[in-house]
């Protein structure tokens, strides 16, 4: 993924690149916050539980190699990378905590906090990508 | 009675054994990204496979050869040598999906990485291959793989908005949020996945090895004719079950366990333990027939003695060639590729070697000094033309659009 041509069009390519990859991250925190729900519903076990979270894990390192391989052709759209990246970093945290805390069967309300936020913000920023392309 | 229950026993392996680790993934991402519809694709895939199954068993029963022995024959060695490079090559890319697909499902049983259970996984199926008859490996894996119903089981239970998920069949809405080169990128994929070569070597040459005559015919038309569209069914159930709760969440599949999830939302543990085993039978099953498939092509191209029915050391080279194919799908795996990517890309390559094997059956099925009174009908014949056409289509169109869509980024 890359951008590169005259000025508008590889802006908007940037934007689209970048609104993708903020949804397969939203898919990644999504899947966080259902695994949780399914937990907190007795619907599934611990191992399915810990396998879909080091599934997400592993997504979201996709996500943050797609994402550093995205350039950026002008000012505005690396402030809006760097925005997604921080967004993926909190991301990539949170379900790595909620990863952490079923393996090692700690309290999880932290990693549900930061996966929420996680969320949240990728949310926002998605809507706003989306919104652009 | 005893023929009511072996023609009952055809039927349910047929069902238990339609859905492999290509199907599952496939259907989980198509549905999760697409709804209901791409579901056309399942159902045309369906009637094509129960059509090119049908033609190879009764070319297998009129000829008692299997697929290649007919390719080379018809086809002459040197393209059937082209043919059979890429046959194993995508076949081979099968085996290392379904060993992937295994440890995937026993790593969604017990939290253990899938890495840990490739080897098992692969020794498991070397295991079964080696010392298990032919019709107690059908059967086994064809039964236990009927548990895989829990997922038609979970869409009733998760009380869809039917009217939706039949709007969704019949307009393509989603090519709102999705591009139109994916739309066929992921149907070509669908179409692969349904028609996938390795079943008709499997199905062919286990029509040799069972010792089909063409008193066999009716049997296995009935288990292909009503098992094949049950085991369908099975397909359109997780993709409707997948447009159901992950789509609106905006999760698109990556992973078995995202497969798993409308199943335990609907079903709970119980549900989730019940599919875990299908899985395992499923990709268990696949992964037999891939690794068998494999020994078949080479053998029967090459004139060596194959078959189960031979003991090893009568067909050294057949199982070596086994042995060798699980060799490198270990290889492939240990490299840490993701096992669902690999499941992907090969039911898109699936595609790709279609019409490789489907046109020599068309031709021989067809062919009345050949088939005797067994040749295709006229609307057999028709209809086989009629796939042919669309096996191309896909074939040509996939790798253009497996690049242009990134293998469907």
């Amino acid at each position: 993924m890359s951008a590169a041509g005259d000025g508008c069009a590889s802006e908007q390519s940037v934007v689209e690149d970048l609104s993708k990859v903020t949804g397969d991250a939203l898919a990644a925190t999504s899947t966080g916050r259902l695994t949780f729900a399914l937990l907190d519903r007795q619907r599934i076990g611990r191992p399915q539980a810990e396998t879909a979270f080091v599934d997400m894990t592993r997504e979201l390192s996709t996500v943050h190699t797609k994402l550093t391989g995205i350039e950026p052709v002008g000012p505005r759209d690396g402030a809006q990378r760097d925005e997604v990246l921080q967004a993926v970093q909190s991301a990539e945290l949170a379900v790595l905590g909620g990863r952490d805390c079923l393996q090692e069967q700690r309290d999880c309300r932290r990693a549900r906090q930061r996966l929420a936020a996680a969320d949240r913000q990728l949310s926002d920023l998605d809507r706003r990508l989306g919104g652009e392309s | 009675m005893r023929r009511v229950v072996a023609v009952a026993l055809g039927v349910l392996t047929a069902i238990g054994g339609f859905l492999d680790i290509g199907d599952i993934v496939t259907n989980g991402v198509v549905g999760s990204r697409f709804g209901m519809s791409l579901m056309w694709v399942v159902v045309l895939g369906t009637i094509g496979i129960c059509l090119f199954a049908q033609m190879a068993g009764r070319v297998a029963a009129v000829s008692g050869r299997a697929t290649f022995e007919i390719i080379r024959e018809r086809l002459g060695p040197r393209m059937a040598l082209a043919n059979l490079a890429a046959s194993f090559l995508i076949n081979l890319m099968t085996v290392t999906a379904e060993i992937g697909g295994l440890a995937l499902a026993l790593q969604l049983a017990s939290s253990v990485t899938y890495l840990a259970w490739v080897p098992l996984a692969a020794l498991a199926v070397f295991g079964v291959v080696w010392r298990v008859r032919f019709q107690v490996l059908e059967n086994v894996t064809g039964l236990l793989g009927l548990t895989l119903v829990v997922f038609a089981v979970a869409v009733f239970l998760l009380s869809p908005d039917w009217g939706e998920l039949g709007r969704q069949v019949l307009q393509a809405d989603a090519l709102r949020t999705e591009k139109a080169s994916t739309y066929w990128y992921f149907a070509i994929a669908l179409f692969g996945a349904a028609m996938t070569p390795y079943e008709v070597f499997f199905f062919s040459s286990g029509a040799v090895e069972e010792g089909w005559t063409v008193k066999d015919l009716a049997d296995s038309r009935l288990s292909v004719l009503v098992g094949f569209p049950l085991g369908g069914i099975l397909s359109l159930s997780i993709a409707a079950g997948a447009a159901v709760v992950l789509r609106p969440e905006g999760i698109a599949v990556t992973s078995l366990s995202q497969v798993a999830m409308p199943v335990a939302l609907a079903g709970g543990k119980i549900a989730v333990a019940v599919l875990i085993v299908g899985v395992v039978a499923a990709t268990m099953g696949a992964a037999l027939e891939t690794t068998l498939s494999s020994g078949y092509t080479l053998a029967q191209f090459f004139g060596w003695p194959w078959g189960k029915f031979r003991r090893p050391a009568e067909a050294a080279r057949f199982h070596l060639v086994m042995i060798g194919c699980l060799l490198v799908a270990l290889a492939v795996l240990f490299t840490g590729v993701d096992p669902v990517q690999v499941t992907e890309l090969s039911v898109v390559f699936s595609a790709v070697a279609l019409p490789l094997t489907y046109l020599p059956i068309l031709i021989v099925a067809n062919d009345p000094d050949y088939m005797g009174p067994q040749v295709n009908g006229k609307v057999t014949s028709a209809l086989g033309f009629v796939f042919l056409v669309i096996i191309v289509v896909a074939s040509v169109a996939a790798i253009p659009l497996l690049i242009v869509t990134g293998a469907g980024q």
